[in-house]
């Protein structure tokens, strides 16, 4: 990095970029800059230089000005080089930027609603990466997926952080006044396993073909941890999951289930298809109007059925997004629950067009982590 | 090497959209159609419809409430429409989360680029959300009405005294215009 900062100083930066340019003395004096006038998460930034939101542009082959997607709600639009600028400023790598890509797409498409769950700031988007794409780029969807030491998840997931704040309204304490928000607005980004998932990948439940690569963006909470290491049968490690997902806001959306790789193998040799997972966790995952209301969460009068009145976490068995991913030594699997918005925001997936997965390879000499399984 | 480094600024400011104009307020109620677009937020119906018995007992005519099918997004288009062409007067809110806030004041201020007045209620603490969507709508000095934050979980009571201080602020309003 540092050589091409370096070189970033002396070399004529392209023309075509319009963001306003602001002379620093160096790296640590453009960190605190950017810290002061709130343009970061609160940890150090790389300088967004001319040069280097140039090859970010460049890797996607596309014009800085052309329109990702647009937020009609603020009048605002995101552009290839506002993407590029908060992907650097991130950490990025230029070969994550046509995945990045994608995602804008994924999350400026309406059902998604960007505005109010970025707004909100009670949920972050939960990006979730499959296909061939999370080799090329080494992103982890094994050990330790929603946590740290991953280059590629770590700093995809807070480039979109990045953009939420600078270019989608979400800045902290000022338009976004979540109560608590959580810790994956710094970064929330997962890969599904392709080592260990039996059934075809998450995106092809979503209309992308099975051999393709796609990213699935869902508003989510922070994970809840399903534990049931006492049992390999499908049954009690639902009733485990179901049990998990009961926080849910019931107010419509989905669920986002990550299975961990145990319990995915459990089902799968049971026999169970991924359908079959949802629909049993669609019945497990359900609370008496009785109960709703001994836990406060009911406004309205009692009514004579409340015992045999049932909701369920979700609309139908689809709106359970099954994936799967985690490490594989302990019987585990999370649960994302959705924004509190339920119906007002639902799960996009994005796939990536043929190029856009060919410029995700990262050169040979690049060091590059794999799955380890 | 030199002793400068340039970067780049990381924010869209969004593009402005092209002024509105701040539609007045009619001098007195009497006989005025008022429509109510209901956000859908917590108690919103219900501050709303106090509100309203307060502009009925003033002489206006009440059209109707609509209700927004989505809280955190901008109304379709056919439901400003309708109640721009049935209505002189359009009150709507509650805006008391960001996601809300700035959607009522995106569909208020299209509602007075349709030549309609409006009244945009938000809650105190979303004060500043409601200023920068105006700013974004075209009309950033709309005289927004504002209630005391929290709203879903007053009592009636309390809801009724959140509606007379829109009522009064209304009236304010309505004295100062033209």
């Amino acid at each position: 990095m540092t050589s091409r900062v370096a070189e970033a100083a002396t070399t004529q930066p392209p023309a075509a970029l319009s963001s306003p340019r602001i002379e620093v003395a160096d790296q640590s004096a453009a960190a605190e800059l950017f810290l002061q006038r709130g343009w970061t998460d609160g940890l150090p930034i790389v300088a967004p230089t001319p040069a280097l939101v140039g090859d970010f542009v460049a890797s996607v082959g596309r014009e800085p000005a052309e329109v990702l997607g647009e937020i009609p709600e603020q009048n605002r639009s995101i552009t290839v080089e506002k993407l590029a600028v908060n992907a650097v400023m991130a950490g990025c790598r230029p070969e994550y930027m046509s995945l990045l890509v994608a995602t804008v797409r994924a999350l400026t498409r309406a059902p998604f609603n960007l505005h109010s769950t970025t707004v909100s700031g009670a949920t972050a988007p939960l990006l979730v990466v499959s296909g061939p794409v999370v080799a090329k780029v080494g992103l982890n969807s094994g050990f330790s997926v929603f946590g740290p030491g991953h280059h590629a998840n770590a700093t995809i997931g807070r480039a979109v952080r990045l953009l939420l704040q600078n270019v989608c309204g979400g800045l902290p304490g000022v338009i976004d006044k979540a109560t608590f928000g959580h810790p994956g607005k710094f970064s929330y980004c997962i890969a599904e396993s392709q080592t260990h998932n039996p059934w075809d990948p998450v995106h092809s439940d979503r209309g992308v073909a099975p051999d393709g690569s796609a990213v699935t963006v869902f508003a989510g909470e922070s994970p809840i941890f399903a534990r049931n290491d006492w049992s390999d049968q499908p049954e009690p490690i639902m009733a485990t999951i179901a049990d998990a997902m009961l926080p849910s806001h019931f107010t419509g959306g989905g669920v986002v289930v990550v299975l961990g790789p145990l319990h995915a193998a459990a089902m799968a040799r049971a026999g169970m298809s991924k359908a079959d997972v949802r629909q049993g966790l669609f019945r497990l995952a359900r609370r008496s109007l009785t109960e709703l209301r001994r836990a406060g969460r009911l406004a309205a009068e009692p009514s004579p059925d409340d015992d045999s009145t049932y909701r369920t976490v979700v609309p139908t068995p689809e709106d359970i997004l099954v994936v799967v991913a985690g490490g594989h030594l302990y019987g585990y699997s999370a649960v994302v629950p959705s924004w509190v918005g339920g119906h007002e925001s639902v799960a996009v997936t994005e796939a990536l067009d043929d190029e856009e997965s060919a410029r995700c390879v990262i050169p040979a000499s690049a060091p590059q982590r794999e799955e380890r399984s | 090497m030199t002793s400068s480094l340039t970067v780049l600024d990381p924010t869209e400011a969004g593009a402005p959209s092209r002024n509105a104009e701040l539609v007045d307020l009619p001098p007195d109620l009497a006989g005025v159609r008022l429509g109510i677009l209901d956000n859908g937020k917590p108690n919103s119906d219900r501050l709303l419809s106090l509100l309203a018995d307060r502009f009925v007992h003033r002489g206006a005519e009440l059209y109707g409430t609509l209700h927004k099918p989505s809280i955190g997004r901008l109304a379709p288009v056919a439901m400003l429409e309708e109640l721009v062409s049935a209505c002189d007067l359009i009150v709507t809110g509650v805006g008391d989360c960001a996601g809300c806030c700035s959607c009522s004041v995106q569909d208020g201020i299209a509602i007075e680029r349709s030549g309609v007045p409006t009244v945009v209620i938000a809650t105190t603490e979303f004060l500043t959300t409601a200023r920068i969507s105006a700013r974004a709508a075209g009309l950033p000095d709309y005289p927004f009405t504002v209630i005391d934050h929290p709203l879903g979980s007053l009592r009636p009571d309390q809801l009724a005294q959140r509606a007379d201080s829109a009522m009064r602020q209304v009236l304010d309003r309505m004295a100062t215009a033209g």
